[in-house]
């Protein structure tokens, strides 16, 4: 019996020498934590919490906080216009812009300057001189009405030839009411109705924005998964130089909060 | 027998005695798998071991200091993988069972059939174990601690340990049989 037993074991110790079985990564990080004085065992937090903590902070500061309103209702009308074309557009409020075309694609104080409110919308730096020259006839006539009408009075759309309007450009409210006050010309209205004239009418607006701050970056990514005409979320993609973006609608599904719809 | 240890695992040693994690990290490594696999003998799965396995590594790692150089370091570390499995028991199963039931002679398992087994098996066999036979035949049969040194890890007297040894013995022939019946089918 003795010996069966000493054979038993010999058995099974001889069976168990040089049994190895390969640990999970994780005992490493916990023994690692615990030496350096941690004792939490799940470390491990969920990045998509994170995430959707994170756009949610987004989105009640947006709604909640005060808006710079006069600023950004001035980025707004630029930016509804760019809404409403394809990229290559360029949308001028005001009079034309007597500073460097270098400037107007980077643009570090066009909105704030209330005489050069040129507004590079897309990438078009190169273009914008020779915009700038053709329109000058027809903005320069304006140059002297718009001082008392918040700098929005003038709304020109050009574009340049082999580029196309994706559809009509529709003024925004607040700009054709400016622009019927007293002592603007109407034919500055009229130019960006014979420019969508000559273009394809019935395409779905499409929204392309060039990322120039943190709010323009938010939109694109927003725009990859949100599919909808009203983003969930979108900013403002002003290249100013107001480093905080500030939100022009939300849709929610069921709540849709979108800053001067056209 | 009594060769000196490399000096890669000395050098390596010292580094982690000066708290170098990288070393630590190696050292850790070196050994993981094969103290994992000890650890799996005390343990009902492979959670329950890693648990131990990482007791047992910050024990070393504290204990490193006390580590003379005398004997293998493999063994070593081995035995505070032992008794971290065993303190692991103590905190999570208090109750250590004594069945000091007398058995009479039951039908052996020859050796032949243990060492046809796959090692898989008979860790298996060992895992279904109750706690305190899965303890002292570990300790006893694989690990090769005497009587008297179980007695003294697991808090229980050396006659308490012997019984529960032959206990554990007949159950697991018993395991070993019923699966060779499974394995082969009944003869009759």
């Amino acid at each position: 019996m003795d010996m069966q037993d000493k054979e038993f074991d010999q058995g099974f110790s001889a069976k168990f020498d040089g049994f190895e079985i390969e640990p999970s990564p994780m005992v490493w990080q916990r023994v690692a934590n615990e030496l350096d004085g941690k004792k939490g065992k799940r470390r491990l937090l969920s990045y998509l919490s994170v995430a959707a903590s994170i756009i949610v902070l987004i989105s009640a500061g947006a709604l909640f906080f005060p808006q710079k309103a006069e600023q950004t209702r001035h980025q707004a009308v630029s930016n509804k216009m760019a809404a409403n074309v394809d990229q290559p557009l360029l949308v001028i409020t005001g009079k034309t812009s007597t500073q460097p075309v270098a400037n107007t694609g980077l643009g570090n104080s066009l909105g704030s300057s209330a005489n050069n409110t040129t507004k590079s919308i897309a990438p078009v730096t190169t273009n914008v001189a020779v915009v700038e020259n053709t329109i000058a006839d027809n903005t320069q006539k304006s140059n002297n009405e718009p001082a008392n009408t918040d700098n929005r009075a003038l709304t020109a759309t050009i574009i340049e030839p082999p580029r196309e309007i994706k559809q009509p450009v529709i003024p925004d409210k607040d700009v054709l009411a400016a622009l019927k006050s007293p002592g603007i010309p109407q034919n500055i209205v009229e130019q960006p109705a014979a420019i969508s004239g000559g273009t394809k009418p019935n395409e779905a607006p499409v929204k392309k924005h060039g990322i120039h701050s943190l709010g323009g970056l938010v939109n694109i990514l927003v725009a990859k998964v949100d599919k909808r005409g009203d983003k969930l979320i979108e900013f403002t993609d002003d290249d100013d130089d107001n480093t905080a973006s500030s939100v022009t609608g939300v849709n929610l599904g069921i709540i849709k909060i979108k800053k001067q719809s056209n | 027998m009594l060769l000196k240890p490399t000096s890669a695992i000395d050098e390596l040693i010292t580094r982690c005695k000066a708290g170098e994690r990288y070393a630590q990290e190696m050292l850790y490594k070196q050994f993981a798998s094969k103290m994992l696999g000890v650890c799996m003998r005390y343990a009902i799965d492979k959670m329950e071991a890693e648990d131990m396995l990482q007791n047992g590594f910050i024990r070393v790692f504290k204990k490193l200091d006390d580590y003379r150089g005398d004997g293998l370091f493999e063994g070593w570390v081995r035995r505070i993988m032992v008794h971290s499995a065993i303190e692991y028991y103590r905190r999570n199963h208090k109750i250590m069972q004594v069945d000091v039931t007398e058995i009479g002679n039951e039908p052996s398992a020859n050796p032949e059939v243990i060492a046809s087994m796959g090692v898989k098996d008979l860790l298996n066999i060992i895992q279904q174990l109750s706690p305190g036979y899965r303890m002292v035949f570990n300790l006893y049969a694989i690990d090769g601690y005497s009587h008297k040194e179980i007695a003294g890890i697991v808090g229980i007297t050396e006659g308490a340990s012997k019984s529960q040894l032959s206990r554990a013995r007949t159950i697991l022939r018993d395991m070993i049989l019923k699966l060779e019946d499974k394995r082969y089918g009944h003869a009759g």
